[in-house]
């Protein structure tokens, strides 16, 4: 079946072709995009460290708190605020709920959060994006999927290990974040005994894989990226390890 | 299950592959908002909200059909946007006529060009709206618009032929209404 012929390759197009090619011409602004990579960044980080936070029982609760640290969520939701979000309802909701639960001083950023809502939403309220503040966790989504309701439920509340598996992951990727690649390998080496039933391994899996390649050492970022193909070959994670295997052979095989 | 996707979209999202997904699809999610609908600003805050969501699902998106995703949270999202919107301001109005004693340049042309297109578009049904919108603006292929849009091709045939003999009649319309304005505008003139 061939493709119908396009208005806009037609020569005699006219007026609807002009139309056309208005709409053709328009492009977003890249503030917009940066925009959107930063709230993305900082609400998905955001949320993994609220969901250790607010979930765990109280020792480990404190723990993953601190692990990223009051100055760390702070610091999320700052970016959330410079940035503007049109989603600020959403870190306004984490941010109360982190204060709530969260076995952390006061300081914990009231005063960050407020100030992004107010500066940035529109006149007229958009469609409510997050879930109602009461809720522990708010995910900022909008539309197909129903406002998830966190921690309380299953695996969480079996206990400390995925807790402390999520602190163990998020310190190694700080770690790998701030370019230390060697103390982020550190932090995972000994992830698999730790942990009797670890429910991260594709995440470390690549984490691993990326700290290697991070740190010179070809060879074991390959191995990383094979075990994660032939592992979870299904997973996100074994795209960029396939592009990663399909690459160039490092000079120091 | 659902805390390890949030770990999951963090880890993602840390290491730049969602990233990496936004840079290269925000403009198709932005210019689809804006033709469904939306104001420029909203656009943006509404192109934002879509990779919110995607960024919650990413680990259930198959690689490859990320755009099938995009396109029906973006539908989504700008069909909730609209209804917020007309709840409190007036809906789209007729098809804006231009003043032909303006002057007017080029920036203004095009600009004026763009509200135009959208008061047209705004009349077409939506799967006829969003067809067109896919084949002659992002010039999509019939075979990516039915595999984003999930019906069959020749769904997607015939809703392009039905959408094109729409979006013409409008346009013929309007042409014949800015005519008659500006001869009687010329007349007026003393």
């Amino acid at each position: 079946m061939t493709e119908p012929r396009r208005l806009l390759s037609d020569p005699s197009g006219g007026l609807e072709a002009e139309l056309l090619r208005a709409g053709v011409a328009e492009e977003p602004s890249s503030r917009a995009v940066e925009r959107t990579v930063v709230a993305v960044s900082a609400g998905a980080a955001t949320l993994s460290v609220v969901s250790a936070a607010a979930s765990a029982p109280v020792a480990i609760g404190a723990t993953a708190a601190t692990s990223l640290g009051v100055a760390g969520i702070t610091k999320l939701l700052a970016i959330g605020a410079v940035a503007g979000l049109a989603s600020g309802g959403a870190l306004l909701g984490i941010t109360k709920a982190v204060e709530h639960r969260a076995e952390t001083p006061a300081h914990v950023a009231p005063t960050v959060a407020t100030a992004t809502p107010v500066a940035e939403a529109p006149s007229i309220p958009p469609p409510p994006v997050a879930a109602p503040e009461a809720s522990p966790v708010a995910e900022p989504s909008a539309a197909p999927a129903p406002a998830a309701h966190p921690a309380p439920a299953s695996a969480l509340s079996e206990g400390t290990p995925l807790a402390a598996e999520v602190a163990l992951v998020d310190r190694a990727h700080a770690a790998l974040r701030g370019g230390d690649a060697r103390g982020a390998l550190a932090t995972l080496a000994a992830y698999e005994s730790a942990f009797a039933s670890p429910r991260l391994l594709p995440e470390v899996f690549a984490l691993r894989m990326e700290a290697s390649e991070s740190a010179g050492d070809g060879t074991a970022a390959r191995l990383w990226a094979s075990r994660l193909v032939s592992r979870y070959p299904k997973s996100a994670q074994a795209a960029r390890a396939r592009t990663l295997l399909e690459g160039p052979p490092e000079a120091d095989r | 299950m659902l805390a390890e996707k949030r770990f999951v979209a963090a880890e993602i999202a840390a290491s730049g592959t969602f990233e990496a997904l936004v840079r290269s699809e925000f403009r198709y999610v932005w210019r689809l908002l804006r033709r469904l609908g939306l104001g420029e600003t909203d656009a943006d805050d509404a192109a934002q909200q879509v990779f919110m969501v995607a960024s919650a699902r990413f680990a259930d998106m198959e690689p490859g059909r990320e755009r099938a995703f995009l396109y029906g949270t973006a539908l989504n999202v700008a069909g909730k946007w609209r209804r917020a919107r007309r709840d409190t301001e007036d809906a789209d109005g007729p098809v804006p006529l231009v003043d032909p004693s303006d002057p007017a340049d080029e920036l203004v042309d095009r600009h004026r060009a763009r509200a135009t297109l959208d008061a047209i578009l705004a009349l077409l049904p939506l799967e006829l709206r969003a067809v067109l919108i896919l084949y002659e603006i992002e010039g999509q292929t019939a075979a990516e618009i039915a595999e984003i849009t999930g019906v069959a091709r020749g769904t997607v045939a015939s809703r392009l032929r039905r959408a094109r003999e729409e979006f013409s009649e409008h346009v013929k319309r309007h042409a014949a209404r800015q005519k008659f304005r500006a001869e009687r505008a010329a007349k007026e003139r003393p």
